[in-house]
């Protein structure tokens, strides 16, 4: 994937982060996190909002 | 009565380059021009003789034949020649059995070179298949004879038998000039002036022309060509071959150069670069006069579009014309003037100026006959016929698979109609795979779903092995034993302390210690308290240990109190593995279970920049990649296992936890001991050890000490970490027969392993496949926009399912670039991309290529090091050998080989440089070689690549020699032949006969003067060979004393 593609940020149900070409369909699992942008700056915002890196469902049964 | 003399003209430069060919390769018919046609119903072989005969009278390239006078070549033009058709009838034979047997007598006549200095140089035969059928096969030299001149003939000889049967003077165009006439015409067109002038656009065409088009080839090239080939043929749908033609205007284009288009895009994703170059042929007849005659008229360009920046394929169709037009206007300059001048030198592997050729043929390719040669690596020629493109594909069979010229046709109309269809997309998305393949080759990709046997993770597997065998021997050490009872005795005391000081589900401990059963007691420990083991190396650098510990958020560190002094203080409690327990504490709740994706370890990779990362793996990863080991290879109690790797490479996880899941002993070489063949040796064979792991280079040097056939306590040897090269992997097989030996492959960021490859004896060069996905895995080679590239071509490898690692330790932004959205798998998954490049096998096994980021090639070709490097260590006095591609090469850029020697220092090069030549390409042969010793290694007992030194550093470097004077009456001879023929003084023996300006045809003369003084024959082709004085001095010894024997 090129640097100078347009990228946007996206998640799965586990809240797990990665980047998709912006122009090309999620694959099936995946939804727009709400960032589109240059590769780096997609990585440069995910480094922002994904705090916590454990899988979700570990996250919430770790919780109880 | 003797024959009249023969009239002598010079040769036209199409003619000099074929016959110069012909002397490099004086048995092989590759320039043999070869058809078939039927004839007319009714016509009776006596008139098919006197059409051919009639033909033969009219053109004098079919009375011609050639011979060499004071170092030029001539044409010699005969009045007359026997006109001789062979004559064989095939009706006796049943059926059924005329084809086959027709294309035998077919391909026997077209297989046999002729010799060039008798005329004719053509042969014929007429085959009767039955009474209405009759058949001429025609062979003819390339020397008189090509395409245009095929339709030429066949037209005028049907014509001539039209003429006889029809009892009336043939309608043949009236011949306004012979071809000697155009030979010398050439001559007095291709001035001096008018050369430079051409040679100044090809200069500039071809500057930094790669020597290589670098496909990848299904076998390694071998050091001189074969030149054995076979044809694929194909045809584009009806439906296609209209879009060409319909869509080349709209493009701006012709249907040549649409095609040309799509081959060369699918070249570049193939080869996996821009620069795409190849040769097309050339008619060749500038003038009207020309157009009907038979002769050597056809001339070959290289047209080489650079197809940078990931064009539409719109653009890339309009490079290619641009390339077009602009070679067009120099394709007079002859083909072999520019190879004279650009490589004169010439590489004996691989065909000059490019290796890959294409054309859109006018005549039908049918009645082409195949001799089982080819002039090129690979040829693609298109005809038009019954409103399809047809597809004749010639591949040299040393280099590619029948499957592979079958997939490459495929690819190639896939593409083309995709690009047809929405020609403004980038190439790279083009697709080269039809759906079903597509599909095929990402299920092969797919490793075998298999359910875990129990819902346990590691801990619990640990707990429920000792709790079966209390009392078996589970850890041997150099000071003692420990059962599996006594084993978790101290770990269990260990754990608690660990849980009073906060260990536990996700929570790192850091362990720090010497191989000991200490380190086993706390990594056992460590598990049972459900935290992350975070293993560290003490023999690491201490800022290294200092970042790790920081970075990973330690709550704890175990380590033992002779390295306490060398680690560095870290920001959380010490606890000292060979301190004595303190009397039991406060009572804490047992770790609970973990859950799957808990993380069960944290280790750091080095990665070629930037700081280290930490991979966290999860027990579910590690519990899968733990039980496909043990589907796989069947650990039991009758087992040992020798730990020997770093704590700090993954590889120690399988060695330490395996055999105490199974029942088996756990054997621990002692510290430094993974370093020292004879030791390990040692180990081995008091243990009994079963199962051991080496990186590749370990294991040569392992099999290279004496004694290694008493190992006979091994099983299997496990490999990984480094490419294996089939040379270690035989030498493995033979040397311990009663071992498997199996190549793992895998990144720490999925669990360890991922594939694996059982090893056969067999001998091959290059590297050993990766083999297969373990099981609930996924391997798939992908290119940049994650779509599976056709078998063969070379991909990103990329890896999917349950071991993949969670992610980098408190770095979201490195997870997220190289875990990706995984579009081949289950919803919401994820891919990690590895950097390494592989291409997968027809049968699904992996191949893998090297890193992405460091692809080694020189001069476009790629260097396959451990290729030299099995050669190396081929030579009796080789203890080990590695060769790298150098910046700071003597010579410039290209490989080097640095060799721990057991001979004598002063010999090492000319012996080694002999044993190479034998076996690789020029192209592979090292610039230098450096004398080591012992060489640089990494903890993990790979070679240090970056600690070897510079060879230009080095005055142990054997560089090219300064002026050497001649010493014995025969280098005293040949430095005057030589001086004669390349009009200079002060040659030295060891200067190179073609960077002194030495060119094929004074080659040939060079041969010629050879035979005159000395009486030897000394092969063209050797001159290629062997370059320089001394050893065409050690060459016409030889000779001289076969002769005297």
């Amino acid at each position: 994937m090129n640097d100078d593609t347009e990228h946007k940020v996206v998640v799965n149900d586990e809240e797990q982060y990665s980047i998709w070409p912006a122009d090309r369909p999620n694959p099936a699992g995946w939804r727009d996190a709400g960032f589109t942008g240059g590769r780096q700056q997609c990585l440069d915002h995910i480094e922002t909002i994904w705090t916590d890196l454990r899988p979700r469902s570990l996250r919430e049964a770790s919780q109880t | 009565m003797s024959a009249p003399t023969p009239d002598a003209f010079p040769v036209a430069s199409g003619q000099e380059r074929m016959w110069f060919l012909a002397c490099l390769e004086p048995e092989l018919a590759v320039y043999n021009v070869n058809l078939w046609l039927p004839l007319p119903t009714g016509c009776a072989p006596e008139q098919a003789r006197r059409a051919l005969a009639r033909l033969v009278a009219r053109h004098e390239p079919l009375r011609t034949s050639f011979s060499m006078r004071d170092g030029a070549v001539l044409q010699l033009v005969h009045g007359s020649v026997p006109v001789t058709v062979e004559e064989t009838d095939l009706r006796p034979l049943p059926a059924t059995e005329r084809e086959p047997e027709f294309a035998r007598i077919a391909r026997a006549d077209a297989a046999r070179p002729f010799t060039l200095d008798q005329a004719p140089l053509w042969r014929a035969r007429l085959v009767r298949l039955t009474d209405q059928e009759l058949r001429l096969v025609w062979i003819c030299d390339h020397t008189v004879f090509d395409g245009s001149s095929s339709d030429i003939f066949v037209t005028e000889l049907l014509e001539c038998c039209a003429a006889l049967r029809e009892r009336r003077a043939p309608r043949l165009a009236e011949l306004a000039i012979q071809y000697a006439d155009y030979a010398v015409w050439q001559r007095e067109r291709l001035t001096t002036q008018r050369v430079a002038t051409e040679l100044a656009y090809w200069r500039k065409e071809l500057t930094g022309l790669p020597r290589d088009l670098g496909l990848p080839t299904d076998r390694p090239r071998p050091p001189v060509r074969g030149y054995r080939g076979e044809v694929h043929q194909f045809a584009l749908a009806e439906e296609l071959t209209s879009q060409v033609e319909e869509q080349a205007r709209p493009l701006g284009g012709t249907s040549f150069m649409v095609l040309l288009a799509g081959f060369k895009a699918l070249l570049s994703r193939w080869a996996g670069h821009p620069d795409i170059f190849v040769g097309c042929p050339m008619a060749g007849r500038p003038l009207p006069e020309l157009a009907p005659l038979i002769g050597m008229f056809v001339n070959a360009v290289v047209l080489r579009t650079d197809l940078g920046g990931d064009p539409s394929f719109r653009e890339a169709v309009r490079r290619v014309r641009a390339t077009l037009l602009e070679s067009l206007e120099h394709q007079e300059l002859p083909f072999e003037r520019i190879v004279e001048d650009l490589q004169p030198a010439r590489d004996l592997s691989r065909p000059p100026l490019y290796q890959v050729a294409f054309n859109l043929v006018p005549s039908d390719t049918r009645g082409q006959i195949g001799n089982g040669t080819v002039k090129v690596d690979l040829a693609l020629d298109l005809n038009l016929r019954d409103g399809r493109l047809h597809g004749r594909l010639e591949y040299a069979t040393d280099l590619f698979d029948t499957a592979t010229a079958e997939r490459l046709a495929g690819a190639y109309q896939i593409l083309l109609d995709a690009a047809l269809r929405d020609p403004d997309l980038p190439i790279s998305r083009l697709p080269m795979l039809p759906p079903a393949q597509r599909t095929r080759i990402l299920a092969l990709g797919r490793g075998p779903r298999v359910e875990p046997p129990s819902p346990a993770m590691l801990p619990e597997q640990l707990r429920a092995q000792a709790a079966r065998t209390p009392d078996a021997t589970a850890v041997v050490s150099e000071s003692g034993q420990l059962s599996y009872r006594q084993l978790y005795a101290r770990a269990d005391r260990l754990a608690q302390r660990l849980r009073r000081l906060g260990a536990g589900p996700e929570v790192p401990v850091a362990v720090a210690a010497e191989r000991s059963a200490e380190l086993v007691v706390a990594v056992v420990a460590v598990l049972q308290a459900g935290a992350v083991l975070a293993p560290l190396d003490p023999d690491y650098p201490t800022d290294r240990l200092a970042f790790q510990l920081a970075d990973s958020g330690a709550a704890v560190l175990l380590t033992q109190s002779r390295l306490r002094d060398t680690l560095p203080e870290p920001d959380c409690p010490v606890l000292l593995l060979d301190e004595p327990d303190p009397p039991d504490g406060t009572e804490v709740k047992p770790a609970p279970a973990p859950r799957p994706d808990n993380a069960a370890y944290l280790l750091y990779t080095s990665g070629s920049t930037g700081r280290p990362k930490g991979v966290l793996t999860s027990h579910r990863s590690l519990a899968n990649r733990l039980d496909w080991m043990q589907r796989r290879f069947q650990l039991d109690a009758g087992d040992a296992v020798l730990h020997k790797t770093s704590v700090s490479f993954d590889v120690s996880l399988w060695e330490l936890c395996w055999p105490l899941v199974t029942g088996a002993r756990l054997v621990l070489a002692r510290p430094g001991g993974q370093r020292d063949p004879g030791y390990l040796r040692h180990a081995i064979i008091r243990s009994e050890v079963t199962t051991i792991h080496f990186v590749p280079s370990m294991l040569e040097a392992f099999l290279a000490a004496d004694g290694v056939e008493r190992c006979r306590s091994l099983r299997r040897v496990i490999c990984s970490g480094e490419e294996l090269t089939h040379g270690v992997a035989d030498g493995c097989c033979t040397r311990l027969p009663g071992a498997e030996l199996h190549n793992l492959y895998g990144p720490t960021e999925a669990a360890i392993d991922v594939s694996a490859w059982a090893c056969r004896p067999e001998t091959g060069s290059g590297g050993v496949p990766i083999g297969w996905p373990v099981h609930n895995t996924q391997l798939h080679v992908l290119d940049r926009w994650l779509e599976p590239v056709p078998e063969g071509f070379p991909g990103e490898l990329h890896i999917g399912g349950v071991q993949l690692a969670r992610g980098y330790h408190g770095r979201p932004a490195r997870t997220a670039a190289a875990f990706v959205p995984n579009p081949h798998g289950p919803p919401g998954t994820r891919l990690y991309r590895t950097g390494d490049l592989a291409r997968m096998r027809p049968d699904g096994a992996i191949e893998f290529l090297g890193r992405a980021d460091t692809q080694v090639k020189v001069h476009g070709v790629r260097v396959e090091l451990g290729e030299i490097e099995s050669a190396l260590a081929e030579h009796p006095q080789v203890r080990r050998a590695v060769a790298a591609v150098r910046d700071d090469a003597p010579g410039g850029r290209g490989p080097v080989a640095y060799v721990d020697w057991a001979g004598e220092p002063g010999a090492a090069p000319a012996q080694l440089r002999e044993v190479l030549a034998r076996r690789l390409p020029a192209t592979l042969l090292p610039q230098a070689f450096v004398l080591t010793g012992e060489l640089p290694a990494l903890p993990s007992g790979k070679v240090d690549r970056g600690a070897l030194p510079s060879p230009a550093s080095d005055d142990r470097t054997q560089v090219a020699a300064a002026y050497a004077p001649p010493s014995t009456p025969i280098e005293r001879e040949l430095c005057v032949i030589w001086s004669e023929l390349l009009g200079r003084d002060r040659i030295g023996v060891a200067d190179d006969f073609f960077e002194l300006g030495g060119h094929s045809l004074l080659a040939m003369q060079l041969v010629g003067r050879l035979r005159e003084r000395f009486g030897v024959e000394l092969p063209l082709r050797r001159c290629f060979e062997i370059t320089t004085i001394a050893d065409h001095a050690l060459e016409v010894l030889g000779l001289l004393m076969e002769t005297s024997q």
